[in-house]
């Protein structure tokens, strides 16, 4: 009879100790999976977020400024002070991008021209991934976030 | 005893694990409709902002404007939802101030110089409707611009300017549609050697002949280069400001240069052959080369030129690619027509006088 209990307590501690390590796997996977999805998640909408901005006041600065071309194709100058404000939130350039990977060349700028005078700027990103750790560079942002301003600043093409 | 308590314990770590990955779930929901929320509003307020922008460059105190101002907002392209889904049904009001009242359809658009743009957005969200029961969250987003006056200028103003004796009269005495001496004709004691502009009154013209002898309102550079510069791209060699005493700055200039500056300047112009202020506005080939912003000038003695303050004016054409601006001698006064106030950016005219550029306010 004794030799029954021990046996059967002794089988039932361990089958108690399957039992939480069955669970703790089962239970940790989810919470890994809903532990890596909310950071992708919230991580990529916050890095989109901050291109959105950026763009934004990239376009409002292409607005304003003096547009020294004749064409749509902006003068290497103003371009540059344009993609520096999109990436750095400096028109001079800066070291530390509003997004990691964000560098200037993945900034576009459109100029919109009607009847020979620029009447609208487009600033967007082509070719930025996001980063998002867990699931790297799963997200390639082509055309976007776009931002579109009228210009209102001085044509100054000479 | 000992089973009794086996029994309970079993299912205690999933039922556990169980309500913390609800939670998490709730925790994902957030980060998803809640990220998604924050992207839609700020890529509203883009809408917003560009839209009330480009409404009130459109604003020139006509009822044509306010129409104009309304299919700026109906064209503007910015979208939300990640940029896949355009701004449905914005709304636009306008008002003379930025406290408002707010009008959709002013009876009369003078003085209207506000623009406020809403924007509201159906967001679809994913997981907060387990908690919340809504399906979508309107995310809503309003931005009001205005022409902002401009009372000193670094860049901006070709280097003319007109003159008025009428300081505190409306519009300065300037006569919409009136053509003035830009650059007044050369003088002897006889008085002009040619005719001045038609619509400066004697009283302008008896203030040039006492007060300027060898300055005839030009106040920029000698240099031809820099003087196209100033005519074509706009750069000041100096900061002009309301109230400002000019005297010192005043030259003759090359007019010779100077003409050609201007007539390349009315070339550029999808339209140089109207001469008539109302047929180059609804001119749909224009682009507003042919408007320049002006000091007003008021040369109380030899020593005092004060500047009042700014308008638009209409560069004339002879219609051709020749010169319209540098005729005979290069003597004759350079003519332009009072068009109304300048609004930086904007291929047309505003009303009244002053100069303003379109920025937001709220």
């Amino acid at each position: 009879m004794m030799k029954h209990l021990l046996t059967r307590g002794f089988h039932s501690q361990r089958g108690r100790a399957g039992n939480i390590m069955l669970e703790f796997a089962l239970g940790s996977g989810i919470l890994v999976a809903a532990f890596g999805g909310t950071f992708v998640f919230g991580y990529s909408f916050y890095q989109y977020n901050s291109l959105a901005n950026a763009v934004n006041d990239g376009a409002r600065y292409a607005s304003l400024i003096p547009y020294t071309s004749t064409t749509t194709t902006p003068k290497p100058d103003f371009l540059q002070a344009v993609q520096n404000m999109v990436v750095y939130g400096n028109p001079a350039g800066g070291t530390a991008p509003v997004a990691p990977g964000l560098t200037t060349d993945k900034v576009k700028l459109t100029p919109v021209f009607t009847n020979g005078v620029p009447t609208a700027m487009t600033v967007y990103i082509n070719g930025y991934q996001i980063d998002s750790l867990f699931a790297r560079n799963t997200l390639t942002l082509n055309n976007k976030p776009q931002v579109t301003y009228p210009y209102v600043g001085i044509y100054s093409p000479y | 005893m000992r089973i009794a308590k086996t029994k309970r314990e079993r299912g205690f770590v999933l039922i556990t694990m169980a309500i913390i990955t609800i939670a998490l779930i709730g925790a994902l929901g957030m980060a998803v409709d809640v990220g998604r929320a924050f992207i839609a509003k700020n890529e509203t307020q883009a809408f917003c902002d560009a839209a009330s922008m480009a409404a009130v460059l459109k604003m020139d105190g006509t009822a044509t404007g306010i129409g104009n101002a309304k299919t700026a907002v109906a064209n503007t392209t910015n979208a939300w939802n990640m940029d896949t889904a355009s701004v449905s049904n914005p709304t636009v009001d306008f008002a003379t101030s930025a406290s408002g009242p707010w009008n959709t359809n002013p009876s009369s658009a003078a003085g209207y110089t506000f623009a406020r743009v809403q924007a509201t957005v159906p967001l679809p969200f994913y997981f907060a409707p387990l908690v919340t029961g809504s399906l979508t969250q309107n995310v809503y987003s309003v931005s009001i611009a205005a022409q902002i006056p401009i009372t000193s200028f670094s860049r901006g103003l070709a280097p003319y300017s007109v003159v008025s004796t009428q300081p505190n009269a409306t519009n300065f005495g300037l006569v919409l549609g009136s053509q003035y001496d830009i650059h007044w004709p050369n003088s002897n004691a006889n008085g002009f050697i040619s005719p001045p502009c038609s619509g400066d009154p004697l009283a302008s013209q008896t203030a040039v002949l006492t007060n300027w002898t060898s300055t005839k309102g030009y106040w920029g550079s000698n240099a031809s280069s820099v003087i196209y510069q100033e005519v074509l791209d706009n750069t000041q060699i100096v900061q002009i400001s309301i109230g400002e005493n000019i005297t010192s700055i005043l030259t003759s200039g090359d007019k010779q240069t100077q003409a050609t500056a201007l007539n390349t300047r009315v070339q550029e112009d999808g339209d140089y052959s109207d001469n008539s202020l109302t047929s180059y506005v609804s001119n749909t080939s224009h682009n507003g080369r042919r408007l320049i912003a002006l000091p007003i000038v008021d040369p109380t003695s030899t020593t005092n030129t004060t500047v009042l303050g700014y308008a638009a004016f209409f560069l004339l054409s002879d219609g051709t690619a020749n010169s319209s601006y540098y005729k005979g001698t290069g003597n004759e006064p350079y003519c332009a027509v009072y068009a109304g106030s300048y609004v930086q950016g904007s291929v047309n005219p505003g009303s009244g006088t002053g100069a303003f550029r379109v920025g937001p306010v709220q």
